[in-house]
């Protein structure tokens, strides 16, 4: 835990500039002669290369995965004795877009995430992180997404092998780049335990006579990730003009719609809150996308991502307990006419409840019993109100 | 290697030495050099006592704290903590003005095994800044009340852990001989055997004219005992005979023993007196792939364990 | 100069030294009484020393199951790997620098994994399966994967044959062990840590997916790796942590953990806080309590085994005398006791008996009359003879190394009083002093020698003699049972029949973890009570020591915390002031309890 200090993380205005003030000299040996300040700022600089190829990267990726996948498809074709068959079946190969363009996982993205872990990590209640755990994070933050480099698929395994290529230098203790790989891998995907990936990690380790909380540390990761899926993350270029693949169109909409995110007080239930404010306009209520096999519109993605976002606060809590208590998500969806007056709010609060009676995955009518309009309802009375014109 | 009878200890010395260290014990062996040893000799003397021993070697802590009054500094360690003991080792070193090697005299008497092997490794790493010399007084007899069959020092053996810096190498695909120094204490040895079930077993045993005892010197009595007792697990014993008075011969056995086993992970274990174990360290020490390791015992006969002798051994490291 | 010693068919080995042959030879089938243990799936085998955990796990090894099967590895439904883990490289000095300071965990596990790594490979290739350039493509194919698995630098091999591939890997994982010990050593005398640099391994990312590749190559079924981890309370409790956690992960199909331990295995915790459960995670045998627990046929189940174990030995040494006839019974004693047996069937048939069938009370009564007889007239119970085959399998207490280690020194003294060196049979009086012998040393000079002066951190001295007394009082009082006219006078055990304090439970743990005692349970027969509770044991060891009847049946006796107390305190006042009450009692087998037999009351009653 950190020693009493003058400097807090709230009172340096975030975590890279306590760990730039704090500068504690007792780290060099340990990082070949940098700071714990100096060793961040090179793993940094070391990656941004590579961060702003991910994008790109995830790209090239899922066309060579395409490619090899029409090869090995043509060639079977290329057997079939009827052409009818065989005309039918190369149309039906194309039928889809499977191009990835994935939303901004660049240094925009990491710069959002440690904004949302500073507001948490300075919001602590007590024993605040240390300088090192600070370092550990950060550098976790760093590394998160650049599995994607190499392809979405398994992305946080890969992760490993380009931090330790890129930064093995600068960290030459192999013990405690496992421990950052452990933080960062831990934010999404699977383990053994499912999707339990924090419970996989050591309550606390010892690196270097330092005690580092390193499920908390995952937990912060995680979380913050979570919060930092907002607007910035469009590529609003790319939906402007259209260019996006059909898979990919949903994630870049969700990110655009959410406008704003904030770790706010709850004064009444003297703990803290998020607030997510959505706005849309009525144009997109008519969009609809393919998930899954079946049509699915906007509004329904953001109250299934909301639930996502509950069912990892709710994960995450598990862990940042009790050194911070964020209690429920408040949403609003705000929804906005052609001359951006407002016509509708949708406001719903997600929280623990008192006796937990079902399951905590599916739709949020049915599962949560809170009475909002579901897509397709909500389109109905707009259209019924003459606000959208019905050209379906 | 100088013997002479304790009366002449000083004499023996020709140096003045920074500093003297010695251990307390329940064994009155631990009082028979300082009480000879002139004080002009030493500026200052290090006692290491054993936080967790017993009241006869808190007793005789003071009495060795009062022996050499101002110029004594009593450290109170925990003896089953070989990191502590390491450690404040090494920082008593570091103590000394960096101006000159720091010659230290060293009564190892009743260290435990473990210790001065710990102790020996120091310096062999620090050989840089201290010169050592080490003075062993002898017992005129172990477990005097008893007849020899029916002697014993130590009992039990709980575990066994390798010694800090003999840490060896040993590769799980190769087989284990356990090589032990074997003396009065047959039934820790039997316990150690017992607890380890290595796949050979070597028996090093001290010659009766290279006994450090005044009396007994056939102790070889006492390994028959074990042999017998040990048959019992093992089809073949190697047994190897060692001066236990010379450390320098000793390392020379002993590195020719290991020299004859080298597709084996040898395990040293020393039970002898403290000049046998002195050439135990010394085999090991460019053997790195040798592990020593070190059984504490569960009790100790305190009340009979043995009478000083006369003899006092210098050893310069 | 070498000593030789093998001319003893009872002689001990260890099991890891056995060859396959000499293995396949001396193994009795136990698989039948554990059999969770040949099928996949996590397991921990509890035992004291000596019941045959080492030997279980050598007989699966591969090369004893080729042998036994007469199938290739690549055919074998499981391939077992012995992983013998009292091995003082886990108990390395400077490791406890590291506790608490640096990477402690993740560096334990890369030690584990590491040995674990060298020892398959070494199993593999001493297991013989890979000669004749067995797998070839497949092995050479699987260095690859060995490589990039384990992060290792691609090498062009100059393997000419698997063996050699084997070999190769070897010679690299014995290299990452290296510089891990070297990495160790370097923290000896240094408070400054320095970085580690070198690999590291662990279970979930590195063992399990190499081991399942490699059972992909070298086996036809995709067979279940069994890695055989024997005497595990070695381990630390970073150790024994990291262990669980391993159990704890859903492999038991591809890696299944069979883990033997005596009953002071660390903890059972896992190094992320949880806890390993039975059965969910891992199944637990405790191999004592099969062969001693209430169930009608363990005593027979025993009995075989120890027949079939020491037959398999005598065979191998040419002996071909019947167990009875090689340990021969007392003759005279046995003669004296039949005439007794005689007479209580004769008072059954003039109604006069009390059990249910004709040979019930001869059964029960006769031996213990004979004791009876021999310390009410001339006061020498010491000549009881504990002696013929029966009597030494009940004595052994349900661990066969107790039985071959007291043959061992049967047959040496026999064998040094015969003429030209060859044994034909063991003297009675030679078996019986023998016993009497051990029970003497392992409860005088053990136990005398731990009460005399305590160590810190062994038990303390106060304890130490308060189980003596408690065992003192307890065998005083079986003995008074013994002489007394009970219905049931055979008594080896005690259950509390009220609330134990935590005082007398220290004393009875430490007895379990001596060997003193074993532990059971059985069913709570007060009226209105229902469950079970907890049934001590004594070890039939001690038997000589208080001329206890260590055979047949025997029952137990409900005993109040108070007089276990009191025990404690002052054992012969309590054997003095206990009353022993003539109750009709169930008649019990060795392992069947039924009903309790109470002690209640103060009457007096002379103790012998």
């Amino acid at each position: 835990m950190a020693k009493s200090a003058k400097k807090t993380i709230q009172s340096c205005g975030g975590m890279v500039q306590y760990l730039a003030e704090t500068n504690n000299p007792t780290w060099k040996k340990y990082h070949n002669d940098r700071t714990c300040n100096e060793a961040y700022q090179e793993i940094k600089k070391n990656l941004k290369q590579i961060h702003e190829t991910v994008i790109s990267g995830a790209m090239s990726d899922s066309i060579h995965t395409a490619l090899t996948s029409y090869k090995e498809q043509l060639e079977s074709i290329s057997l079939e004795d009827d052409s009818e068959t065989r005309t039918r079946r190369v149309q039906e190969l194309f039928t889809s877009d499977p191009v990835v363009f994935l939303n901004d996982h660049g240094p925009d993205h990491i710069e959002k995430v440690i904004e949302r872990a500073n507001a948490i990590v300075s919001r602590f209640k007590n024993d605040p992180l240390s300088e090192f755990e600070v370092f550990l994070l950060l550098s976790a933050i760093q590394i998160h997404d650049i599995g994607n480099v190499l392809g979405r698929a398994g992305h946080e395994k890969k992760l490993g092998e380009i931090f330790d290529s890129n930064c093995c230098s600068i960290i030459p203790d192999v013990p405690e780049r496992r421990v950052i790989k452990n933080i960062a891998m831990a934010h999404g995907g699977k383990s053994i335990l499912g999707k339990d990936t924090i419970s996989l990690l050591s309550t606390s380790e010892h690196i270097f006579n330092s005690l580092v909380r390193t499920r908390l540390l995952a937990a912060i990761l995680r979380f913050a990730d979570e919060l930092a899926d907002d607007s910035s993350r469009a590529n609003r270029a790319a939906i402007n003009l259209g260019i996006l693949s059909t898979d990919s169109r949903i994630y870049h909409d969700y990110s655009r719609a959410l406008h704003t995110v904030n770790l706010v007080e709850d004064l009444m239930n003297n703990d803290l809150k998020v607030s997510l404010v959505y706005e849309l306009e009525t144009e997109a209520l008519k969009d609809t996308y393919q998930v899954g096999g079946c049509d699915k519109f906007l509004l329904d993605e953001i109250y299934d991502r909301t639930l996502k976002m509950e069912v990892e606060r709710r994960y995450c809590m598990k862990f940042m307990h009790p050194y911070i208590s964020i209690g429920r998500i408040d949403v609003s969806i705000n929804i906005y006419g052609k001359t951006s007056e407002r016509i509708q709010t949708i406001s719903y609060t997600l929280e623990d409840v008192s006796y937990p009676e079902t399951p905590m995955a599916g739709q949020i009518k049915a599962g949560w019993k809170i009475d909002v309009p579901s897509g397709e309802e909500l389109l109905k009375t707009m259209i019924k109100r003459g606000v959208i014109n019905d050209d379906k | 290697m100088k013997r002479t009878n304790i009366r002449y200890l000083n004499s023996s010395l020709t140096d003045d030495y920074d500093v003297f260290v010695c251990s307390s014990s329940f064994e009155n062996r631990c009082l028979v050099a300082p009480q000879k040893l002139y004080k002009k000799h030493f500026d200052k003397v290090i006692i290491f006592h054993n936080k967790q021993g017993s009241e006869k070697n808190h007793q005789n802590a003071e009495e060795l704290h009062r022996i050499f009054g101002k110029k004594a500094h009593l450290l109170a360690l925990d003896y089953s903590n070989p990191i502590e003991i390491a450690d404040t080792m090494l920082s008593e070193i570091k103590r000394q003005p960096s101006r000159k090697k720091a010659k230290i005299l060293a009564d190892i008497t009743t260290f435990t095994h473990e210790m001065l092997m710990i102790f020996l490794k120091i310096v062999a790493v620090k050989k840089n800044q201290v010169t050592v010399t080490c003075i062993y007084t002898n017992a005129e007899d172990y477990c005097p009340s008893c007849n020899v069959a029916q002697k014993w020092l130590s009992r039990g053996c709980e575990e066994v852990h390798s010694i800090l810096g003999y840490s060896g190498l040993l590769f799980p695909s190769q087989k284990n001989r356990l090589v032990i120094i074997v003396g009065y204490e047959h039934n820790r040895a039997a316990d150690v055997i017992s607890a380890l079930e290595p796949s050979f077993l070597t028996l090093v045993y001290g010659t009766p004219d290279n006994a450090t005892t005044d009396k007994n010197k056939d102790a070889n009595k006492l390994y028959l005992e074990l042999v017998k007792e040990m048959s019992f697990d093992f089809p073949s014993i190697e047994c190897v005979e060692i001066p236990c008075d010379n450390p320098d011969m000793t390392a020379d056995v002993l590195c020719k023993l290991y020299n004859t086993h080298v597709d084996e992970n040898i395990i040293v274990i020393p039970m002898n007196n403290k000049l046998s174990t002195i050439g135990v360290a010394k085999s090991i020490m460019s053997m790195d792939h040798i592990q020593a390791c070190y059984a504490p015992a569960v009790i100790y006969n305190e009340s009979d364990y043995s009478t000083p002798g006369s003899s006092c051994y210098i050893y310069e490291l | 100069m070498m000593i030789n010693e093998n001319s003893n068919p009872f002689r001990i080995t260890t099991p890891e030294d056995l060859t396959a042959d000499e293995t396949v030879s001396l193994f009795v089938d136990v698989f039948t009484d554990f059999s969770q243990i040949v099928d996949p799936g996590h397991v921990i085998l509890k035992g004291p020393r000596g019941v045959g955990k080492s030997m279980m796990f050598r007989y699966l090894q591969a090369d004893c199951q080729c042998l036994k099967t007469g199938k290739s590895i690549s055919d074998l439904p499981f391939i077992a790997i012995y992983i013998p883990l009292k091995n003082t490289n886990f108990s390395l000095a400077e490791l406890r620098r590291l506790e608490n300071k640096h990477a402690s965990t993740v560096l334990n596990e890369h030690l584990m994994v590491s040995h674990i790594l060298i020892r398959v490979l070494d199993n593999l290739i001493s297991s013989n399966g890979f000669d004749n350039n067995a797998q070839y493509d497949e092995i050479k194919a699987f260095y690859r994967d060995f490589e990039d698995i384990l992060g290792l630098m691609q090498q062009e091999s100059t393997a000419d044959n698997s063996n050699d591939y084997l070999r190769l890997m070897l010679k690299q994982v014995k290299k990452v062990y290296n510089e891990t010990i070297s990495y160790i050593k370097r923290c000896s005398f240094s408070s400054e840590i320095p970085p580690y640099t070198g690999k590291l391994y662990d279970y979930i990312d590195y063992l399990v997916p190499l081991l399942e590749s490699l059972s992909n190559t070298v086996s036809n079924q995709k067979a279940t790796f069994y890695l055989l981890l024997d005497d595990a309370h070695f381990l630390s409790e970073t150790q024994t942590r990291i262990l669980n956690s391993w159990v704890a992960t859903r492999t038991s199909r591809r890696i299944s953990l069979k883990i033997s331990t005596q009953y002071n295995y660390k903890t059972y915790y896992t190094t992320n806080g949880a806890t390993i459960d039975t059965p969910h995670d891992y199944v637990e045998i405790d191999i004592a309590t099969v062969y001693t627990e209430g169930q009608k046929t363990s005593k027979a189940t025993y009995y075989r085994r120890i027949s079939d174990i020491v037959r398999k030995r005598m065979d191998i040494y040419g002996i071909s005398t019947p167990l009875e006839d090689f340990f021969p019974c007392d003759e005279k004693q046995e003669q004296k006791i039949k005439e007794i047996e005689k007479w209580y069937i004769q008072q059954f048939d003039e109604g006069k008996g009390h059990g249910s069938n004709r040979t019930d009370d001869a059964r029960r009564y006769a031996r213990p009359d004979f004791i009876k007889g021999l310390s009410g007239k001339s006061k020498s119970s010491s000549t009881y003879s504990y002696s013929g085959f029966d009597q030494l399998v009940n004595i052994s207490s349900g661990v066969v190394r107790y039985f071959l280690q007291q043959a061992h020194t049967m047959y040496a003294k026999a064998q040094a009083l015969s003429e030209n060196g060859t044994v034909e049979y063991i003297d009675p009086s030679i078996q019986s002093a023998v016993v009497r012998e051990e029970a003497n040393r392992f409860l005088f000079n053990e136990l005398e020698a731990l009460e005399q002066a305590g160590h810190d951190e062994a038990y303390p001295k106060e304890d130490i003699k308060r189980l003596s007394n408690l065992i003192q009082g307890l065998g005083g009082l079986f003995r008074k049972v013994l002489l007394s006219d009970r219905s049931e006078r055979r008594v080896f055990s005690i259950a509390i029949s009220d609330t134990p304090t935590e005082d007398v439970l220290r004393i009875l743990d430490i007895g379990l973890q001596l060997g003193y005692f074993h532990r059971s349970t059985i069913g709570r027969k007060e009226s209105g009570s229902i469950g079970r509770t907890r049934l001590y044991v004594l070890n039939r060891r001690l038997a000589p020591i208080w001329n206890l009847d260590p055979n047949g049946f025997a029952g137990y006796l409900f005993i109040k915390n108070q007089v276990l107390k009191d025990a404690i305190q002052q054992p012969f006042r309590t054997i003095r002031e206990t009353a022993v009450e003539n109750n009709d009692c169930i008649q019990l087998s060795l392992f069947d309890m039924a009903s309790p037999v109470a002690i209640e009351g103060a009457d007096e009653n002379e103790a012998n």
